[in-house]
């Protein structure tokens, strides 16, 4: 499941992201990264609406666009 | 005396500066949100035998080159690596902040970890175990709280045992297909030459692809064609497994994740309607505290300095040379006293701004206004850079670093001068109680209008620049925070101080030129000095405008360098073309009237704080000096808006051009300045037109 998917105040595990190829390394990748949405963290939507996501990632508070959050693979 | 560069380097929002401000008793900007610094700033203090050299760098999540503010940390520690590196850390976020930690482990540079923020760890029930994760990294961990006053000494002595001893952090060992990768590209390929940092640093950003290499591209290929992984997310889990390995050995929580303050504040602050309502309300009462707190004392400073100052001059020294009463009075009192006498705004309008900053509520504004601005071609991110504007269009203009991509900084750059900043909003505040029984609404309609045309010009901008790939808006959300008074009181009292500074140099040395103006050739009939002849030639330009007296053209030549020259301007010409006649001054009587008008200014500041709307503090025939009569002949309500309107949207502040030009070019200050002015006096023309067909006075 996408993230932008994803329901609100749900606990969810980040599985990985969509790229085209496994040698790619697109910038919002190593943004979404740097700041701790990565792969096995585990995230909680606070808020969504139809263009951002806020996200609870470890101790923090993250807003991402919901085209960002198409791009992230949760269980 | 030994001498210790330490950089200070972390996450965007750990508190850096502050920590700096604490330990070295400078006033570096602070504020809760990401950005606030986006520059190198530098401090120095002096410990025991040695003299330390503080660098206060952009906070930034990963040494690369994403955006401009990251930029300069990345640049300056890999090319003048600093004595010490001190690595600031948010205690409630320490998983997350470790993976900077991680990338600057690799420097191999002297370290000190700095757990910042260590009461709200504690607050949420967050144990660390310092001395563990010491001997995990292999440097001085420090808990802190950014702003008590034992930081110091802890942190300068850590920082002096470091130094002393040189201690490096342990070096990190990844997994072992990584750590091959690493060492094939040491092997094979040509890292860039650095004396100061180790070749893995440099292999390990080439494996990132942050650094182009065709010589590792056949390395990763393979490697990622082995794996069938990207090798980029290998090494990015290896660098988190280092992370949440020495967060889960040191991290004991005693109680499990409460809904915090912050998530239940923000279900309203964030919300598509209420967030909007919420807005409104907070920038309705931060005007309302800069306006009508401040307002009465401004104007008693003003009559004081005209009606009791003034006449005191003549009065006191009645056989002084005719030039000395007039510098005095006209280049002093009367021009540069009327610009401090807006002191008491200024020093408001920043304490509300600070206010907002500390809190924590700034970096939400982009969230609520990201669907708006998206219209335009930018998103929210850029309303932060553009909300600093009513602080000052400079700062306003150097924060577009935070942005990513160079047309979202054009776009927003063309939107900031038109915010109303203090200094076009004491001129605003001098002529609207000299021309309009309230003039709140004029004030709210000039700011209004700067934000209708900064939304204006960012549309056309976004027609005329073409399109290009912008990374998406992504941005961190820092707790709420309750703005400790004296973080406020002093960015509030730092400001003022700046203002004053301005006042009693650049804009007394603008004055003095004007008035001397007003004085070549000596003892000409004042149309027929300098400024007189300037000013009538200006006539032609802004009489359609409805700005037809040579006095008020005359102020607006020496505003481009500074818009309070204006004030200070007005006050020295009128003065100058005024003869007032003071043989019925009578000093006693004069400071007692002055003293029971102060106390009814008290009075009328007290007030405002319970009165719900613009309090009638403006209602009142204010500033009724002989200067100010005379500015009320000479132009027309419309006149008096027109000309707020043009000073509103023409750039003439030196500051700003210069700060275009050095971050957008010659060209595009040069053509921006041009299209100010004709806008400026198109839509001045218009509204002076239109406003008289309607008779709106």
């Amino acid at each position: 499941m996408r993230l932008a998917e994803a329901t609100q105040d749900k606990e969810l595990k980040i599985k990985g992201y969509v790229v085209k190829g496994h040698n790619e390394n697109p910038g919002w990748k190593r943004k979404l990264i740097s700041m701790g949405i990565v792969p096995g963290a585990t995230v909680k939507i606070l808020r969504k609406d139809d263009r951002n996501t806020i996200l609870k990632v470890y101790n923090s508070r993250i807003s991402i666009c919901n085209c960002l959050a198409d791009k992230v693979e949760v269980e | 005396m030994k001498k210790i560069e330490v950089a200070f380097v972390g996450n965007p929002n750990v508190g850096k500066s502050t920590i700096i401000n604490n330990i070295a008793k400078t006033s570096l900007k602070v504020g809760n949100w990401p950005g606030v610094t986006v520059r190198k700033t530098e401090a120095s203090l002096v410990y025991k035998d040695y003299e330390f050299h503080i660098i206060d760098l952009p906070g930034t999540y990963s040494l690369d080159y994403t955006s401009e503010d990251v930029a300069v940390t990345t640049d300056f520690l890999l090319n003048s690596p600093p004595d010490i590196i001190v690595n600031i850390i948010e205690a409630t976020n320490l998983e997350r902040s470790l993976i900077l930690t991680a990338e600057l482990i690799e420097l191999k540079i002297p370290m000190v970890i700095v757990l910042n923020m260590w009461d709200e760890a504690l607050k949420l029930g967050i144990d660390i175990n310092i001395k563990k994760m010491s001997e995990l990294i292999g440097v001085d961990v420090i808990s802190a709280i950014g702003t008590k006053e034992d930081l110091k000494d802890r942190l300068l002595e850590s920082l002096i045992n470091t130094y002393e001893k040189k201690i490096v952090p342990k070096p990190l060992r990844y997994s072992d297909i990584t750590e091959k990768a690493i060492n094939d590209i040491l092997s094979y390929c040509a890292v860039p030459p650095n004396k100061n940092i180790p070749p893995r640093f440099f292999a390990i950003k080439m494996l990132e692809r942050i650094i182009p290499c065709d010589c590792c591209n056949e390395i990763i290929l393979k490697l990622e064609n082995d794996l069938k992984e990207n090798i980029y997310d290998i090494l990015k889990k290896d660098v988190y497994g280092v992370a949440h390995f020495i967060s889960s050995s040191v991290v004991k929580r005693s109680f499990k994740d409460e809904i915090e303050l912050t998530e239940i504040l923000d279900k309203f602050a964030l919300h598509p309607f209420f967030g909007l309502l919420i807005f409104v309300v907070i920038m309705y009462l931060m005007f309302k505290l800069s306006f009508d707190v401040s307002y009465p004392i401004s104007n008693w400073i003003g009559n004081f300095e005209s009606s009791f100052l003034h006449p005191l001059v003549y009065k006191l020294f009645p056989e002084a040379p005719y030039i000395v009463k007039s510098f005095v009075s006209g280049a002093v009192l009367d021009g540069v006293g009327f610009v401090v006498s807006f002191a008491p705004l200024v020093g408001a309008l920043f304490f509300g701004l600070s206010l907002l900053e500390l809190s924590g509520y700034l970096p939400r504004v982009p969230i609520i206004f990201d669907r708006f601005v998206s219209k335009f071609g930018i998103d929210g991110r850029g309303i932060l850079p553009f909300m600093l504007g009513f602080g000052c269009n400079v700062p306003a203009i150097m924060a577009l670093k935070i942005l990513e991509d160079r047309r979202s900084k054009l776009i927003v750059a063309a939107m900031i001068p038109f915010t109303s900043c203090p200094a076009r909003f004491v001129v605003f505040a001098f002529l609207g109680a000299i021309f309009f029984k309230n003039p709140a609404p004029i004030i709210l309609f000039l700011y209004l209008l700067g934000i209708f045309f900064s939304i204006l010009t960012a549309i056309a901008m976004n027609k005329i620049l073409p399109k290009t790939d912008n990374l998406p808006m992504i941005l961190e959300l820092p707790p709420y925070r309750r703005p400790p008074l004296k973080i406020v009181l002093n960015i509030a009292f730092v400001e003022l101080k700046g203002f004053l500074k301005r006042a009693g140099t650049f804009i007394f040395a603008s004055t003095v030129v004007v008035w001397a103006f007003l004085n070549i050739p000596p003892n000409a009939n004042i149309k027929d000095t300098v400024a007189g002849r300037i000013g009538n030639a200006l006539v032609y330009v802004f009489k359609p405008i409805g700005i037809e007296d040579w006095r008020a053209t005359t102020s607006l030549v020496p505003a481009f360098l500074a818009r309070e020259i204006i004030i200070s301007s007005m006050g020295a010409i009128y003065s100058a073309s005024t003869k007032e006649d003071y043989s019925n001054f009578n000093i006693d009587e004069a400071f007692k009237e002055q003293m029971m008008s102060l106390e009814q200014a008290i009075k009328n500041t007290a007030l405002s704080f319970v009165s719900p709307g613009f309090s009638n503090v403006f209602t009142q025939e204010s500033n009724t000096s002989f200067i100010t009569r005379e500015i009320r002949k000479s132009l027309s309500p419309y006149g008096a808006l027109s000309f707020m309107v043009f000073v509103l949207l023409y750039t003439s502040c030196i500051a700003t051009v210069s700060i275009l030009k050095s971050e957008f070019g010659t060209k595009f200050a040069v053509l921006f300045l041009l299209y100010s002015f004709v806008l400026g006096w198109a839509v001045a023309f218009l509204i002076y037109r239109v406003s008289m067909v309607l008779h709106v006075f």
